[in-house]
């Protein structure tokens, strides 16, 4: 397990952070890596797996939506406490036609190539949305749990 | 009792008067939408009210293309477990 004022370090700095920076490890350490604000919530049609990316919505099949998802601000995500911290923006799409279910969803970040930092399953499936329906991530209805990390 | 004219949508219809349809969230049944029923309606719902349903799950139970009630925000939710 790890030490949890650690693990709320790393995810604020990862998470709430509002600039890029680099972690650059010492000799041995690994590769250096950026994080790169702000970070986007990306629709799922299908969930991915921690190793392998979901399918995300698209324009076609969630009209309304654009691929690449939608910015969560740029400090997304709120100061942790026991290792949870929440979206502090809301994210919002208006659809255009139907959409497919959405069953998960995917954080990544802004980088030229974006990175992708978390992936889950919605609660209950967005399902059942037409056009000029509302799809809303409310503030505090995204948490990152690394009480267990 | 509103009488929706043969051949008019009766939502749109009824948009017209001013019905707010059950938009306050109070008056899902159809005996409240201005007297309408939903018998009118020309999709054909087997004459009950579906409801505009607060969750994802019961708005899932309309038939596609049912416009009543609409437009709905649908909330997503989720937490998202970092895995050592």
């Amino acid at each position: 397990m790890t030490d949890q004022t650690r693990a709320n370090a790393i995810i604020q700095a990862i998470f709430t952070s509002s600039t890029t920076f680099t972690i650059t490890p010492g000799t041995s350490g690994g590769s250096a890596f950026t994080i790169t604000p702000p970070h986007k919530l990306r629709l799922m049609t299908a969930q991915g797996t921690n190793t392998s990316n979901g399918t995300e919505a698209t324009s076609g099949n969630c009209p309304g939506y654009t691929a690449g998802g939608v910015s969560l601000g740029s400090s997304a995500f709120g100061t942790p406490s026991a290792g949870q911290q929440t979206n502090n923006n809301a994210a919002n799409w208006t659809a255009t036609g139907s959409w497919t279910t959405i069953t998960s969803i995917e954080i990544w970040d802004s980088a030229g190539t974006p990175l992708r930092w978390l992936q889950g399953a919605l609660t209950s499936n967005i399902t059942g949305v037409a056009n000029g329906d509302t799809v809303q991530f409310a503030v505090g209805s995204v948490t990152i749990n690394a009480s267990a990390w | 009792m509103v009488e929706v004219p043969d051949g008019q949508d009766p939502h749109a219809f009824l948009d017209a008067t001013g019905c707010s349809h059950c938009a306050d969230g109070l008056n899902a049944d159809p005996e409240h939408h201005c007297g309408q029923n939903a018998n009118a309606c020309p999709r054909d719902h087997d004459g009950t009210c579906l409801g505009h349903g607060e969750t994802a799950e019961e708005a899932a139970s309309r038939p596609d293309g049912c416009t009543v009630c609409r437009p709905i925000v649908f909330m997503g939710n989720t937490t998202l477990v970092t895995e050592g």
